[in-house]
Order: structure tokens, then sequence, then C-alpha cells
């Protein structure tokens, strides 16, 4: 293996890992990525996007993530739900996520999102400024 | 200054610390797909509206065939696992880059970008382009390479630069993360407030979707001061990272601060950098030709003093 060739390699994949330090600062792709987690400041109020299965006694019970997303990822179902409102397609995802939960306890799905101050959460002050529903559905 | 790079990127190296460095990113690789692969198949029963193409994707507005998933994540596996014991190499190896790039890629289009895996689809990307199954391969003699007859040092730079290479691109990435926080977060994300905020969002999000979140972390967001020293820890980190490349002390030194790095995370997260944390990601700047070398003599040692014991016994 020649030295030319090392040297153009090298060249090309480092240049490439680097380029986005220079770009769009949170810009992200992969495997090229300017690493922007955890770099910007999201203040103490956020808005938390989820699910919640209703029961037939009226009980609003917090769904998981694989309930949500389909995956298991965290994250993905956070997303999931904030780019379906961002999309118009909440009753789409409301309904796959009704699909995932048939033979539950659940009658009817609600799709939220909630404006919390996630420090004074951990305080103990376990309520949202705001719960917005943005989607529901029924269970069948 | 030129000829001080040139020297360092080309000292040569021995073929085994490559191959030490292939069995141990390639395991890696392959165990990580097989875990990875129920996640990709979730994935594929996605709606396609579902679907953000990124990286090699970005130009699909719809994912990829689902059928596809499953034969190119087993490719992954069984490319992974030949390349790892250097077997048929030359087409091993790259297959296996390419067949990790698509699945990986695959599965950061969902609207989530796991940037635990960039680092090791890059030194899988060096290896697979290198001869690092000149030694340790299945089938061959230990310490037989196939340059054979041209053992003089500048043969056996063919070793050395693949290696620099990995610890460069394993310093960049924590060059980039560093940066990143100045660009977006200013200096202000020194003070520990923006490190505080984002430990508290990532809790509650996974309370919010009832999943294990951290109680350390949660019960440290209540602890202002505890912050800046933890942010400039982590900047010290990442724009620190370049120590890697020079004398050995600071080097490990870094590296066992990198490592803690992660099981911070981990531990007020519950965010595992799994290449990271097992030390993988590392292995390129730690002589593991020699580690290698002192367990292969241990387990001897071990072995002789058993078989001393049973003829005793006998």
């Amino acid at each position: 293996m020649s030295r030319p060739f090392a040297i153009l390699f090298s060249g090309v994949l480092l240049t490439l890992v680097a380029a986005p330090m220079i770009g769009r600062a949170t810009a992200d792709s992969y495997p090229l990525s300017s690493y922007p987690m955890f770099a910007s400041d999201r203040g103490t109020v956020s808005t938390f996007y989820g699910a919640a299965g209703i029961t037939a006694d009226g009980e609003r019970v917090t769904l998981s993530a694989r309930s949500v997303g389909g995956t298991g990822e965290i994250v993905h179902a956070a997303e999931s739900v904030r780019f379906a409102i961002k999309r118009g397609s909440v009753d789409s995802l409301c309904a796959e996520i009704a699909k995932r939960l048939e033979g539950d306890e659940f009658v009817a799905i609600e799709v939220i999102g909630e404006r919390i101050d996630a420090l004074a959460w951990f305080d103990g002050d376990e309520v949202p400024i705001e719960s917005t529903v943005y989607g529901e559905c029924n269970v069948s | 200054m030129q000829r001080l790079v040139t020297d360092w990127f080309f000292a040569p190296e021995s073929a085994r610390r490559l191959a030490t460095l292939r069995i141990l990113v390639g395991a890696y690789a392959t165990i990580y797909s097989i875990v990875r692969l129920p996640y990709l198949l979730d994935s594929s029963r996605l709606g396609d509206d579902r679907f953000f193409g990124t990286g090699i994707l970005t130009v699909f507005e719809t994912p990829p065939p689902a059928w596809l998933v499953l034969p190119i994540g087993v490719t992954a596996i069984v490319a992974g696992a030949m390349m790892t014991l250097g077997w048929r190499y030359r087409l091993s190896a790259p297959l296996a880059a390419l067949a990790l790039l698509c699945t990986t890629t695959y599965g950061n289009s969902w609207g989530q970008v796991f940037h635990t895996e960039n680092l090791m689809m890059l030194h899988i990307v060096v290896l697979s382009v290198v001869p690092a199954a000149d030694d340790l391969v299945v089938g061959k003699a230990a310490g037989r390479t196939s340059h054979d007859t041209d053992r003089d040092d500048r043969s056996a730079e063919r070793y050395g630069w693949p290696i620099k290479l990995m610890v460069a691109l394993m310093v960049l990435t924590y060059v980039a993360a560093g940066i990143a926080k100045l660009r977006i977060g200013g200096w202000a994300w020194v003070d520990g407030d923006v490190l505080r905020h984002q430990v508290a969002f990532d809790n509650l999000r996974k309370v919010r979707l009832d999943e294990i979140y951290s109680p350390l972390g949660t019960w440290l967001t209540q602890i202002t001061w505890v912050w800046l020293p933890v942010g400039i820890a982590t900047l010290l980190v990442e724009l620190g990272a370049p120590v890697a490349f020079i004398q050995r002390r600071i080097r490990y030194l870094w590296v066992a601060a990198a490592w803690l790095f992660h099981v911070g995370i981990a531990a007020t997260m519950v965010i595992a950098f799994p290449y990271h944390l097992s030390a993988i990601a590392y292995a390129a700047v730690l002589p593991t030709d020699q580690i290698l070398a002192r367990a292969q003599t241990w387990l001897r040692q071990r072995r002789g003093a058993g078989s001393s014991a049973d003829l005793a016994s006998n």
C-alpha cells in the first residue's frame, strides 16, 4: 500500500469528518456529523411529546417509547410525535399506536404535547404548565 | 514541520497491532449488528411518512424496500464476522463496511441520529481498505504476513498509518463535539446551565415516555454549583482530545478522562456510548499488541501451572 494512497485516503476522510465543523452548526447527518447534541440551551421549560392510553374507566396511562414510536428508542418516539404534528399526520400516527395496542386495556389513545419546567418537575412540582391533545383515536 | 508529521504518520508498526484492532473493532461491529437487527426490522415496519433519509439515504424521500433490511443486516453480520477472523479479507472487509454503512444509515433515518455509531463506522471504513489481516488470521500461522519477503521498516509503515488515522478520527469527533457546543451555546455553555438543562430535559423526556431515567442525574439538576466544573471538564475532554497525539502518559490520562466522561453521561442520562464505554473506541491509542502478548503469556503460565498440578496429583 503506497504512501500516495495513504495520503489521499487519509486526507479525504479527515476532510470529510472535519467539514461539518465549519458548516451550519446545527446540521446533523451520519456518519459525518457536527455532533450538535447537548450543545443548545433548552432553557428550563420545554415541550415533551408522547401519548397516553385511556382505559375504560377513564384512567390516563403514559405510553412507553415502544408503544409510541414502534421501536423502543426514546428520542425516536418523541421525534415521531413532534414530526407528525409538524407534518399534519397525527391521525395516522395515532392509528399506528392504536393498532400496536390492540388487545391491551386501552379504549382510546391521545397524542399529546406538554409544556413542562423540567427543573421544577424534579423539584417536586409535577404539573405541566400546559397540555395539548393533538389527536385522538379509538383502540379496536 | 512537514517532515515531523510525515515521520510520525508513517512510523512503522507491527502487523499484529493493526490486526488486534481489526479483531476488536470487527468483533464489536459484528455484535453491534446482531444487537441492532431487531431495531432495524422494527423500523422497516414503520410508515413511509416517518422516514427522514440521512447520509447516503438523504436522496431518498421514501424508505428503501423493507424486504432489503434483513438480507443487508445479515450480510453486515456475516461479513463482519469474516472480517474479524481475517478470512478472505479483501472481499469481506469492504463488504462488511458497506453493509454496516447501509444498516446504520437506515437506522439513523427515522428521526433520530445515533451519535454513538459514527466513530465505529469511521474506524470500520479505515480497517476495510488497509492490510489489517496480515497477522492473527484464522487458518494462518501467527506472525506470518503476506509481505514476508519485504520486512524492512518502510514496509511496516503500511501497518502504522492506519492506526494513526484511526486516532486522528477519534480526536476529530471529540473536537467537533466541543466546537459545536461553543458555536451553538457560546461560552455560556461553560457555566454549566446548558448542560444542567439538557440533563433535566433528557431525563424528563424518559419519564414522559415511561422509560428508565437517572435518579442521580435528576438529583444533580437540583445542585446548581456542580454544573460549572462538569461543563468545564466536558469541554476540556472534548477540545483537549488532541493530547492523544502526544506523550504516552498524557495520552492515557486523556483516555481515562474521556472514558469517565462517557460513564458520567450513562450515569446521569442513561445514554450509553457502548463503543466508548467498552474502550474499543480508544484501542488505537493503546498498546493492544502488548496487552495481547501479556494475556497470552499469562494464559500459558496458567496452563503450565495447571499441567504441573495435574502431573503432581497423578
